[in-house]
């Protein structure tokens, strides 16, 4: 997927006080290079259960959607979030979207998000029969709240610092891709 | 901003209500102030159910373990704590949609479940992983596209079923669309359908042949006909159909009516509603279904029970004024008829010539009007992801418009698709991933949800059926004829959600011991009618490990292509060969190989944890038993907590008013629990002449009774009613509004005390 637009973004030009900034709402994810193994995926995601790993996030239980030719795949279900291995057409993600967050500002609930994401892609890469590989570099940005983030230029320009400090500490640049509730971070 | 209010004109002023009072009363279940069987009633009623792992514990495979939830201990019913996500049910009367629905349901999915909805067997949508704070935005969403959850779930009249090809079927006696319809809406919040010892579950077929709407497996089925009339014009009549059901002890329908009038549809299933009501049981909820209320008490003195209740009903214009609008919401035709071009399909290159073919030959199917198709959207175990619902919206709005069904068979169905454009619309369903073939099928498996989100359930019905779907798919080119339109379908227990008694090949879960392990197993049911509505049942032959099922179900159909006579079909093959014989065929399958041999037996399909049944839980489909008495003294303390807010806020003609209608509901509440006198039993209503109802029935009731009166302040509360009743208009102070408030506070635990002493 080609970058649309570049986006020069200043830390200290951050809007306040926008309703997107007061979302719980947050999905972040990678691109893979290759579809995963669903039932190895199963495997994974249950012992993760079993290991305590993500205990914060409370795993309650691991859904199989296995079967949908378009969708999540596999998802471990916790109390504030889901992890997702998601399929759309060519486009093979895994996803952290947070649902319900402890974190008090959005700054640190998109780093929480991120923290999960990534500790999550490398327990997977390690996990037998799942051959992860993330595409280097990329990382996907989406708010799942139509109601405090709608899909505007208001709510762009009061996430676009966060998203920019994030990429800073990642290493990586912002651009715009799609709409503009999704972001991709190369 | 909230959605409350966002969308505050966009819905219906009476359901924008119903949802503000659930909100309010998750927030009084959140500080302890209602009680929380009466809650998990009212939650279940607006279609929020518990799922598994609900009851804060989970078995990781080794050991069973708590679930430390924020919330700690509060719970949202018995056994249920706060925190776990659970399920929401979503009714849709005879299965219908709109494009716009189909989007609103994606938006939720994705904001608040996990991406995914879920169609079942009985029409309705479901989504998973939901949190009870959230619910009620989820009703103002859905409600501002038409769809209420009321009465999704709970001991009330659930989701009214119909016939998905109603309107369009070549062999209906008429469209059943506008009465089920009328049906549903009448019924729902009715007050003569709300005090059921259980559930209660109608549906309607447009004819006797097929199973579209599986009439005889129903609390009460329609079944469409026309009698000739002496003038040579028809009439519309509808076959009754009473105490059917599946569940653990299925039960054939009894024939109740051969030719019910249209007119009487409605009054005569209030009748049933209120004779199920006053004689269904309550305390045994394992036999509190109208099906064995008719089977102690016989036919002929239940229908003596509903025709004294008919007699006693009071007309209601709405019995009949829906006939007078019978094509008020027909279905409208987005584009006009067209025949599917030959070039079209010659343009096609081969591979995609014989796709197309093969998806049209099983997924499409022409309507009684010419020019037109019913095209069925397979959902692979009844689930479509948000993203899919988005593109089939969109493929709707191009094609066929508002005209969208869910099926029975956890499928969609998409009606008046110009037949010009079956081959657009099939390319648009590909490249969502909702092309696949084999609607109605062996393939086409259906399957409850199962271990997978359902508290009851033993197997993995899911797991099983995925695999199924899998390995039959894969073959489904090279099988017999006689076999591509069997009917397969799973249950994850015995309770039958999956419908598993009237498939041609039905699995229920079970748990069977080995040495010191538990094994999944199904046990294989053969010999269910599909056809004919579900004309007659199969039985259980014996349970086989899950692990070997698929090895049986090759097996079973095998025997069936070799051993069949000449145009026998499954069901008379069964009865031929006999179940002795059966069994007997599937008895290599059921040894269970020794643990440490192969685990894979010890575990369930997509489940690698060791198989336990200690996750199961205590079910909610039989609701709570909770009178009307309880819902109105519940529905009273929210009247009231609204009042404290509104002082808080200070606005204190709006807390008075609030105060006393909380007085108002508690008192209407305590006059219909009593036994019926002379006079009617009023509602606390908005209007005045409602209200002096409520307030005189109460006095000369309950008052003059002393029914009412407190063994110590005798009837000061009651006077509490008649100060706020003679004050109601007058300007309140903020002291007097106070103090009302604090007068309704007393007056309800009055009410609570005096309903003790009449129980």
């Amino acid at each position: 997927m080609d970058p649309l637009l570049n986006i020069d973004i200043h830390r200290d030009s951050e809007a306040v006080a926008h309703p997107a900034l007061a979302t719980q709402r947050i999905s972040l994810a990678l691109e893979l290079e290759a579809a995963l193994d669903r039932d190895a995926l199963i495997t994974a995601l249950h012992r993760f259960i079993r290991d305590d790993h993500f205990a914060d996030e409370i795993p309650v239980d691991v859904a199989n959607y296995a079967h949908l030719a378009d969708g999540p795949q596999v998802l471990l279900i916790c109390h504030y979030g889901q992890l997702s291995y998601d399929v759309e057409g060519e486009l093979h993600t895994l996803r952290w979207s947070s649902r319900r967050t402890r974190q008090r500002d959005f700054e640190t609930r998109l780093r929480h998000a991120a923290d999960v994401l990534l500790r999550a892609a490398r327990l997977l890469g390690e996990s037998d029969g799942v051959d992860l590989r993330a595409r280097q570099g990329v990382l996907r940005f989406a708010i799942r709240d139509r109601l405090a983030a709608p899909d505007s230029a208001e709510t762009r320009a009061a996430v676009e610092p966060y998203l920019a400090s994030l990429a800073e500490t990642l290493g990586v640049t912002l651009q715009l891709v799609g709409h503009a509730s999704s972001r991709r971070a190369s | 901003m909230s959605w409350k209010e966002r969308l505050h004109d966009a819905i219906d002023p009476a359901l924008r209500d119903e949802i503000d009072t659930f909100a309010t009363q998750i927030e009084l279940r959140r500080q302890g102030k209602l009680e929380e069987t009466v809650f998990a009633e009212l939650r279940l009623r607006r279609g929020v159910y518990g799922q598994r792992y609900d009851n804060g514990q989970r078995n990781d495979g080794s050991e069973t373990r708590t679930l430390h939830y924020p919330s700690g201990d509060l719970t949202k019913g018995p056994n249920t704590v706060w925190d776990a996500p659970g399920m929401m049910r979503i009714k849709l009367p005879y299965g219908a949609l709109t494009a716009a629905q189909l989007e609103a349901l994606a938006e939720v999915a994705e904001e608040y479940a996990d991406d995914v909805v879920h169609a079942t067997t009985r029409q309705d949508v479901q989504l998973h992983f939901v949190h009870i704070e959230d619910t009620p935005d989820i009703m103002r969403r859905l409600a501002a596209v038409g769809i209420t959850t009321r009465e999704a779930c709970g001991n009330v009249v659930r989701n009214v079923a119909g016939c998905p090809l109603a309107g369009v079927c070549h062999d209906e006696a008429f469209d059943i669309t506008p009465y089920a319809r009328a049906c549903a809406m009448y019924l729902l919040g009715h007050p003569d359908a709300q005090a059921f010892g259980r559930k209660f579950k109608i549906s309607f077929s447009g004819c006797k042949e097929h199973a579209c709407g599986l009439a005889t497996m129903h609390d009460l089925g329609f079944v469409a006909r026309v009698r000739p009339r002496a003038d040579g014009t028809v009439q519309r009549v509808f076959e009754v159909h009473v105490g059917g059901g599946l569940g653990a002890v299925p039960h054939q329908a009894k024939l109740y009516d051969e030719a019910l009038p249209v007119q009487e549809l409605l009054p005569l299933t209030q009748a049933i509603c209120r004779v199920f009501a006053a004689h269904g049981e309550k305390r045994n909820r394992a036999r509190a279904r109208v099906k064995f209320l008719i089977a102690k008490i016989g036919l002929d003195a239940f229908r003596e029970l509903v025709e004294a209740e008919r007699q006693k009903l009071a007309p209601d214009p709405r019995w009949t004024a829906f006939l007078d609008a019978l094509h008020a919401h027909d279905d409208k035709p987005l584009h006009a008829a067209a025949p599917l071009e030959a070039r079209a399909l010659e343009a096609l290159e081969d591979d995609k010539a014989a796709a197309f073919a093969r998806w049209r030959s099983t997924n499409a199917s022409s309507q009684r009007q010419p020019g037109y198709s019913v095209v069925t959207v397979t959902l692979p175990l009844g689930d479509i992801s948000a993203r899919q619902l988005r593109a089939l919206a969109s493929a709707a709005r191009e094609h066929c418009g508002d005209t969208i069904r869910v099926t029975v068979e956890q499928n969609l169905v998409l009606r008046w698709v110009p037949d010009r454009a079956l081959i657009a619309l099939w390319r648009a369903l590909g490249a969502a991933g909702l092309a696949e073939p084999g609607a109605g099928s062996i393939v086409d498996v259906t399957s409850c949800p199962g271990t997978d989100t359902c508290k009851l359930g033993i197997s993995a019905s899911r797991g099983l059926a995925a695999e199924l779907r899998t390995q039959l798919s894969a073959r489904n080119l090279y099988l017999d004829e006689a076999v591509k339109g069997l009917r397969i379908k799973v249950s994850g227990c015995f309770n039958s959600c999956g419908q598993h008694h009237v498939a041609d090949l039905g699995f229920y879960g079970v748990s069977r011991k080995v040495g010191s392990h538990a094994v999944p197993h199904f046990q294989v049911v053969v010999g269910g009618q599909w056809s004919e509505n579900a004309a007659s049942y199969g039985l259980a032959i014996g349970a086989v490990p899950s692990r070997a099922i698929p090895q049986a179900v090759a097996l079973l159909l095998g025997d069936f292509v070799d051993k069949r006579e000449r145009g026998e079909r499954f069901q008379a093959y069964t009865r031929r060969v006999g179940k002795v014989a059966l069994k007997a065929s599937l008895a290599p399958l059921a040894a269970v190989p020794a643990y440490d041999g192969d685990r894979s037996y010890y575990s369930d399909w997509a489940d690698p944890r060791e198989f336990t049944i200690g996750d199961m839980g205590i079910g909610e489909c039989a609701g709570e038993i909770v009178s009307p008495l309880e819902f109105g003294l519940a529905d009273s303390e929210r009247v009231v907590f609204e009042a404290q807010l509104a002082l808080d806020e200070h606005k204190s003609h709006s807390a008075a008013e609030k105060a006393y209608r909380a007085m108002l509901t508690a008192a209407s509440a305590l006059v219909r629990s009593l036994p019926e006198g002379d006079d009617v039993a009023p509602t606390a209503s908005a209007d005045s002449d409602g209200d002096e109802g409520v307030v005189s029935t109460f006095r000369a009731r309950l008052y003059d009774t002393k029914l009412f009166f407190d063994p110590y302040a005798g009837g000061k509360f009651a006077n509490y009613l008649f100060r706020a009743h003679r004050e109601r208009g007058a300007v309140i102070d903020v002291d007097r509004a106070r103090q009302r408030v604090e007068e309704a506070q007393l007056f309800i635990e009055a009410a609570h005390a005096c309903s003790a002493r009449i129980a």
